[in-house]
């Protein structure tokens, strides 16, 4: 039997093998899918040299907007995990069940949450504070940031906080210093990004977590292990293992362990405990489903750099401008902020971007070319009761398992705050003389930002959250939850780091219990 | 040969000698280079509404050829069928309207309109939007989007390619991820529940 059994090894499950590995824990890792090689799963091809040129392939993964012809198959099938939603209310859940999961394939921002976001309640009085403070998770900020390399500048704002960074002293383009001075002239805070670096620009659970569990000698991994159910002693109540499917045989097994550590992500965990009944005396598993609103935004043109006459060093580069808005002064139509990501663009301009067709639209996009520069949001989504997910019995997945049902939408908060930042995305783009060729006012379906999070939110008390302050379960203490399913709140902020940090923590947490005979 | 020498009566192993295959370079041809092609969903009317957007969207400039001269109806004609229901009914939805419009405005279908009449039919739809937000508004949403398909269809088809090659400037590759230990086995599974 092992000491740990870890369900899922993206950069939650992965940080946690390390973690446990480390104090000298024996730990099983399960994972839903297989080990991707790049030499035998990937090759270089052009467009028309697949089946649909490019095109995602037709009846496939309708709700990954980020799929094409070209990665269309990393992600998990619909068909195969299927979900249901109201077809009033689509949800689009992006999975990846590939070992290492989605920390293959993500963006690599990293940003600190703040203690607006880990105390929003006693800041505007919505919703729930965290159980924990920035001080509390900054020691394994800055361990996490090490590790994944993160370079990022200094600022100084508490809205922002500045991290163990490898100090980015680059200058920014002129037409980004252009913005910056626009954002300056209205006390709008402009800065560089922050971005996991990894090894050789991978920042993977893979590649920066796993070899070092490896290597003590204490993991055994177990991929395309498709996880059904967690078991639990009937004497004592506790978890103690878990039933799992051959994904390729649909051969039935069952491991055993002393703690189990749910690392599937936010949905996947909630769902695996949902179908073992377990852990909910709450009542709040499945609650306050959030994730972040992406999609609104502006396209813009610098017209120094039209018609091919950009100067060196105009174009080019990328920034943000971190939360603003609800930190003194207090907006009437939103709570809690947004950041916008500032992008300056120095190749081909989307033919969208102007209402034309034919030989006129190509005149234009040879005229705008390198001359794009874009602002989208990345805004809070406020954790609402309502917002939820539970289990459709009526539909199951390929190996048998009942699926998930999502409820959710967005509210007038979301709506609200995403028209505010198109709009100080125009004024700013104004401000700087740049041309205003698109906007959209309206944000991506729910799910679309990738990064769901709550629906096993923690807290002190077992009536109002489903863990303690350690992603231990309130109900059974040899059951953790180290993904985002633990947050309290959304922030705006992408979730990678704080989920890295917090199963840090909270393995740290296990193995002391485990030494201490608690668990 | 003697007896002695002669090769083992069959069965041998049925794998021997597969090792030789990596020697062997096989050209292949394009289906459509030796195949007939027929309209397998849309109807001839539409087909040929698709085909009059083609040329209208995205004629030849500059050399380069055209959606037409790239196969992007025909392609689009098996895209399209081969799509979930709401796209399959976006587009018929508004290959049909297009003929109804163009008909209410200059008393022909869409397939035989003028350039100019094209125009007056399509213009005042046009938008400008942003990645993965379409306009909303039905006709709209349409031309836009039928608008963009044809161009991916035709910038990333291989007569496109051809040509970029021999203006010595070859097309992109970019990483393609095979099917990645694809389930092969269909279970006959129940619920399987505690």
């Amino acid at each position: 039997m092992a000491d740990v059994l870890i369900i899922g090894s993206g950069h939650s499950g992965g940080i946690a093998a390390r973690t446990l590995t480390a104090k000298g824990i024996s730990c099983v890792m399960l994972n839903a899918g297989p080990i991707v090689s790049l030499k035998e799963d990937a090759e270089p091809r052009t467009s028309s040299e697949l089946p649909f040129r490019g095109f995602r392939p037709p009846g496939r993964i309708p709700h990954v907007f980020q799929a094409d012809g070209f990665n269309a198959n990393v992600w998990v099938d619909e068909k195969e995990v299927p979900y249901t939603y109201d077809a009033e209310d689509p949800y689009n859940w992006v999975r990846v069940r590939l070992f290492g999961g989605r920390s293959l394939f993500w963006s690599r921002q990293s940003f600190r949450l703040s203690d607006y976001e880990l105390k929003g309640k006693s800041h505007d009085g919505f919703g729930e504070d965290w159980p924990i403070s920035l001080a509390d998770l900054a020691p394994y900020y800055s361990r996490a940031e090490q590790i994944l390399r993160v370079r990022g500048r200094l600022e100084h704002l508490p809205q922002f906080p500045d991290g163990n960074f490898l100090t980015d002293q680059s200058e920014f383009s002129g037409s980004l210093q252009q913005i910056q001075a626009a954002a300056g002239r209205r006390g709008i805070p402009f800065s560089k990004q922050r971005r996991a670096f990894g090894i050789d620009g991978l920042a993977s659970s893979v590649n920066l977590f796993i070899p070092d569990a490896l290597a003590t000698g204490n993991l055994q991994i177990v991929p395309n292990a498709v996880v059904r159910e967690l078991s639990v002693d009937r004497n004592t109540g506790l978890v103690n293992g878990a039933y799992f499917i051959e994904r390729l045989t649909g051969r039935d097994l069952f491991v055993s362990a002393r703690a189990v550590v749910l690392a599937a992500g936010t949905l996947e965990s909630t769902r695996l405990l949902l179908n073992s009944k377990l852990a909910n005396s709450s009542g709040l598993v499945g609650r306050y489903l959030m994730d972040q609103i992406y999609g609104a935004g502006i396209t813009c043109s610098v017209p120094a750099a039209q018609g091919g006459n950009a100067p060196p060093g105009l174009m080019g580069g990328a920034a943000i401008i971190p939360r603003f808005r609800n930190l003194t002064a207090r907006s009437d139509k939103f709570v809690r902020g947004y950041a916008l990501n500032v992008s300056s663009a120095t190749g081909p301009i989307e033919a969208r971007n102007f209402a034309d067709y034919g030989v006129s639209l190509q005149k234009k996009l040879d005229l705008y070319y390198g001359s794009g520069l874009s602002m989208m949001i990345m805004g809070e989504v406020l954790g609402r009761y309502e917002n939820h997910v539970t289990i459709d019995k009526d539909v199951v997945d390929s190996w048998g398992i009942p699926v998930l049902r999502i409820d959710t939408r967005y509210t007038d908060n979301e709506f609200n705050m995403a028209r505010d930042a198109v709009e100080v995305a125009q004024e700013l783009a104004g401000d700087a003389g740049f041309e205003v060729l698109a906007s959209n006012v309206v944000p991506n379906p729910p799910g679309y930002s990738i990064h769901e999070l709550g629906t096993c939110r923690m807290g002190n008390d077992p009536r109002q959250s489903v863990l303690n302050p350690w992603n231990q379960s309130h109900d059974i203490k040899t059951l953790f939850i180290v993904d985002a399913s633990s947050f309290v709140s959304a922030g705006w902020q992408n979730p990678t780091l704080t989920i890295v940090a917090l199963a840090m923590r909270s393995s740290e947490y296990l193995a002391e219990q485990m030494r201490l005979g608690n668990v | 040969m003697s007896a002695a020498e002669a090769p083992a009566p069959a069965p041998v192993p049925w794998t021997l000698g597969i090792g030789q295959l990596e020697s062997v370079a096989i050209p292949t041809t394009e289906p459509q280079a030796v195949g007939q092609f027929d309209a397998v969903f849309f109807r001839a009317e539409q087909m040929a509404t698709l085909r009059r957007l083609c040329s209208v969207m995205l004629p030849p400039i500059a050399g380069r050829p055209g959606a037409l001269e790239c196969g992007t109806p025909e392609f689009l004609d098996v895209f399209i069928g081969e799509s979930d229901e709401d796209i399959r009914q976006l587009y018929q939805t508004g290959l049909d309207w297009l003929s109804a419009e163009s008909m209410k405005a200059f008393g022909v279908v869409f397939g035989k309109t003028s350039d100019g009449q094209a125009d007056g039919v399509l213009r005042p739809w046009l938008r400008t939007w942003m990645a993965d937000h379409l306009p909303t508004e039905p006709r709209a949403h349409f031309v836009n989007a039928v608008h963009a398909d044809i161009r991916l269809a035709t910038l990333n088809s291989p007569a496109w390619d051809r040509i970029l090659t021999s203006d010595g400037h070859p097309p992109a590759e970019k990483l393609y991820w095979l099917p990645i230990e694809p389930d092969v086995f269909h279970f006959d599974v129940k619920q399987r529940a505690r």
